[in-house]
């Protein structure tokens, strides 16, 4: 048994050092950080001059900024940003060439999420031509979508193709002054997705990362913009379940959206990055803006996130509620186990009349994890007849790990209803004796349990995200219990 | 901001003293001006502008003679006790019981310096708390209050603080020894419509199985400056309750930490304020739960007329090895206005897993049903609001066992509250 945890832990180690010591191909950045390494970005991705000159104003910003250490409840060594590169193609040469050289221990996880081979090769980086089914696939996709007149490409093919309407909604809702890791990703993004349905128009399908073989590697910098018309509804899902193969500790991710009037944008994540070893050692450093505004007339925008990866997140998807009667929703469940930490939570701004928001928050804290949920309600004082409902749940498990609870509830308005309840709770002992007595295992047990409390966020996912959701939780805490 | 002001006062208010406790005062100035007024970057203070106490000139509260007769200062207090003028023990118009010790904090220190030495400034924190630094800076006199071992006090103990432009710095000491029990009222009070401002630090120590029960009045004029600090260690199996309830003062910030330092120890933490005009109250509270088997009942409600504001921040921290933890916390905030402000931030910062902890935080206003219950009932609108509101408080007020004070309280809300409420 021993012989074998060494081999895949040597294989653990293996699969990081290859990841940091970047065999640079001919068109990548030398490592650093400065305007050089910007306009190098901006010339790889053939970029109109004006967004190299958003690229370096935001540099620009970015280098007054402090990098934020002090308010959240993470604790990680401070970031090298000058020892990063920037930009590197997209696959390294010595990624696995089959199956047969990927981590034996991630290849069961894949077999118990369920996820089809070629899938599982895209997945755990193996090159060549496996994935030409899903690029198919996609190519299908794509054709159905044109037909409606609906915008879905890589970011940097939006700079190209569609300036317009990218110069008009960048930066509208992150501007790129608006926190540290924004600023960053303004300067250096790489790549991301382009989101752009027209009035009316209702997308026909669920829009995911997980078909678009062209943009995924995106890399550590992404950006994504998703912009909805008037009557427009969209759903897009961001990630997967499976743990992905990724070689850059740093992700600093943007997302914007804009919702028109009685538009309504529906965005899932599930987000599971390498989250460390037992002893949190390595892990993803996971810091995201997210940020959606409501801006027309009864427009609605919901984020579901399941985050479950990384060694450290830091992450509010939050929606400002400018329009008369809009809605902002986020559902969230956050697992951590290990030494994992996550500060996540949202915020709702109610600028509009008859605006209305729901936070629904399950952390689950396990090992020596520490889960944080952080969130601000304010209502404005035009937002009459402003509603607010938030309820935080955790969950934890084992008497090592830590789950807090940081609302902030600013209220500018008498007709405002704020409403914010949380609750900690374990496992009960009965609960577990009552599957024990029927002959379910502790793991299938707690597994269960923890799929109960959660059943409200998962609700909200689309269905085959939900079943995979679910498995994921089993997994990310087997061997929490006992 | 002014800090060298302070200081400055402090060089001619320590000049040529040299009594037991000069070394400690030193020491917290030197912290103060390091530390300087915090300003709303601070997470704790981002709430509430300190910038009035900071550009304060009023002159420090010396000891008076003639200031307020007898009768006065009985007209003000619930009860006969300890009273204080300007921050000072005033012998002549103070009834002290018998049989408790029971006087100033300054006739304590010459009596029994080694009882009051030992405990005094012990728990609260004048390294990073600046105002409790300053209020350390200018320590001189407050209550004392010592309960021997297995005592039991029944009647309340009263103790009253009558302020007039003046700054002032009571230091109370509650020392309440295993297994005894009192209760204790501490007013606030203003002379006169003039501004002044009242920084005072209070340390309680409960020991074991003992019970202590103390409510805080802040009824000044709608002028003064109120900055507090509570610092409440308990004991093993002890029992605390403490109420605030503010109705006066224009800035008024209510500091209260309690370490439940010991296994089955119940703590209950109450707060009522009614605010009009431009006051602002903002009432944060920290409770470390150190020990297995301890229950904690928080329960703040505001009621905010006119432009006036609320903060309400709520800290509870569980400690690892605090299994067995039941902490309960709630939070209302009731708008009469559409331009009052409300801010509510209950935080729970959790390392134990058996736990049972809530929170919970609301802000909204009157419900239109019940007021159209209370309508087809035949009572005005006007007085149906108002019955709305007291009912509203109620739910606090109604924990306070002595009646005169439970009285007072529901009286002053009564009065106060704006007479239009739409």
């Amino acid at each position: 048994m021993s012989t074998t945890d060494d081999a895949i832990q040597e294989r653990i180690d293996q699969d990081y050092k290859w990841g940091f010591v970047t065999d640079i191909e001919a068109d990548a950045a030398p490592v650093g950080l400065d305007e050089g390494t910007i306009r190098f970005i901006s010339a790889k991705k053939e970029e109109p001059e004006w967004m190299l000159q958003w690229r370096l104003e935001a540099f620009a910003a970015w280098k007054k900024m402090k990098e934020p250490h002090h308010w959240a409840q993470l604790q990680y060594e401070p970031i090298d940003y000058q020892a990063a590169c920037y930009y590197s193609a997209p696959k390294t040469t010595n990624a696995p060439k089959s199956l047969d050289e990927v981590d034996p221990e991630l290849l069961a996880t894949y077999e118990k999420l369920g996820i089809p081979l070629t899938e599982q090769k895209m997945l755990a980086g193996v090159a060549v031509d496996a994935v030409f089914d899903s690029v198919s696939v996609a190519t299908t996709f794509k054709g159905a979508l044109e037909e409606k007149g609906i915008i879905f490409c890589s970011f940097g093919e939006a700079v190209r193709e569609h300036p317009e309407l990218v110069k008009k909604y960048v930066g509208s809702v992150v501007p790129r002054n608006d926190n540290f890791f924004a600023a960053l990703n303004s300067a250096v993004f790489t790549d991301g997705s382009f989101v752009y349905i027209p009035k009316g128009v209702r997308c026909p399908m669920e829009l995911s990362t997980y078909f678009r073989i062209n943009a995924a590697n995106t890399g550590q910098f992404e950006r994504t913009l998703i912009i909805a018309e008037e009557g427009a509804y969209v759903s897009y899902l961001e990630g997967c379940t499976a743990p992905m193969r990724d070689e850059n500790q740093l992700h600093a991710a943007v997302v914007e959206l804009v919702a028109l009037d009685n538009a309504q944008i529906k965005y899932s994540t599930v987000q599971n990055w390498y989250p460390g070893d037992k002893n949190g050692k390595g892990g993803i450093f996971n810091f995201v803006t997210k940020r959606g505004a409501c801006r027309g007339f009864k427009s609605k925008i919901s984020w579901t996130q399941v985050e479950t990866g990384s060694a450290v997140t830091w992450k509010y998807p939050s929606c400002i509620l400018q329009g008369d009667e809009s809605v902002g929703e986020f559902y969230s469940v956050a697992l951590t186990n290990n030494y994992q930490q996550a500060d996540t939570g949202t915020k709702m701004i109610h600028i509009g009349k008859n605006t209305r928001s729901v936070i629904v928050s399950k952390g689950i804290s396990a090992g020596k994890a520490q889960n944080t949920y952080r969130g601000l309600v304010k209502i404005m004082p035009k937002a009459e007849n402003a509603r607010n409902y938030s309820q935080c749940d955790s969950m934890l498990i084992g008497d090592k790990c830590g789950a807090h609870t940081f609302p902030y509830i600013e209220v500018r308005n008498k007709t405002g209803q704020v409403e914010h309840e949380a609750t900690t709770s374990k496992i009960g002992e009965d609960q577990m004796f009552y599957c024990a007595q029927r002959g379910i295992s502790e793991e299938d047990a707690v597994s269960m349990i923890v799929n109960g409390f959660c059943k409200e966020v998962f609700r909200e996912l689309p269905m085959e995200f939900a079943v995979e959701a679910q498995k994921l939780l089993g997994i990310s805490l087997e061997g929490s219990v006992g | 901001m002014n800090t060298e002001h302070f200081a400055t006062k402090f060089n001619e208010f320590a000049d040529g003293r040299d009594d037991a406790v000069q070394t400690l005062r030193r020491r917290a100035i030197d912290r103060f001006r390091a530390l300087g007024f915090p300003t709303r970057r601070e997470e704790e203070w981002a709430y509430t502008d300190v910038s009035p106490i900071a550009n304060l000139t009023l002159p420090l509260g010396r000891p008076t003679t003639n200031l307020l007769a007898s009768a006065d200062a009985q007209s003000l207090g619930l009860g006969r006790g300890l009273v204080f003028v300007d921050g000072h023990f005033r012998a002549d118009l103070s009834h002290v019981p018998s049989g408790v010790t029971f006087l100033s904090l300054k006739d304590a220190l010459e009596q029994n310096p080694d009882l009051v030495g030992a405990r005094l400034a012990k728990f609260a924190d004048a390294e990073t708390q600046p105002f409790t630094a300053l209020n350390t800076a200018f320590l001189e006199d407050g209550a004392f209050l010592h309960v021997p071992k297995g005592t039991r006090i029944e009647e309340p103990l009263y103790v009253l603080y009558v302020g007039t432009e003046k700054s002032v710095y009571p230091r109370n000491l509650f020392m309440i020894d295993d297994g005894a029990e009192a209760t204790l009222v501490e007013q606030y009070v203003s002379h006169g419509e003039a501004a002044h401002f009242t920084n005072s630090v209070t340390e309680t120590i409960v020991g074991a199985n003992a019970s202590f029960v103390h409510h805080r009045l802040q009824t000044e004029n709608d002028h003064a400056l109120h900055v507090t600090a509570t610092h409440i260690h308990q004991d093993r199996d002890s029992r605390l309750t403490n109420s605030v309830a503010t109705v006066g003062g224009r800035l008024v910030r209510n500091n209260l930490r309690a370490a439940l330092d010991g296994e089955g120890i119940v703590t209950t933490l109450n707060g009522v304020s009614l605010t009009r005009d431009a006051q602002h109250v903002d009432n944060h509270t920290w409770l470390e739960h150190r020990k297995p088997h301890c229950d904690s009942h928080e329960l703040y409600k505001g009621i905010l007329g006119d432009q006036s504001s609320s903060v309400f921040s709520g800290y509870i921290h569980v400690f690892p090895d605090a299994q067995k933890t039941d902490a309960k916390q709630s939070s209302s905030n009731l708008l009469l206005s559409n331009e009052a402000v409300a801010d509510s931030k209950p935080q729970l910062e959790i390392y134990a897993d058996d736990v049972k902890c809530t929170h919970g935080a609301t802000i909204g206003q009157l419900d239109e049903d019940a007021l159209f219950y209370l309508r087809a009932r035949g009572v005005r609108a006007p007085e149906a609001r108002k019955l709305l509101v007291r009912a509203f408080a109620s739910e606090v007020t109604n924990q306070i066992e002595i009646e005169p004070v439970r009285e007072h309280i529901n009286n002053l809300i009564a009065e106060r509250l704006p007479d239009e409420i739409d």
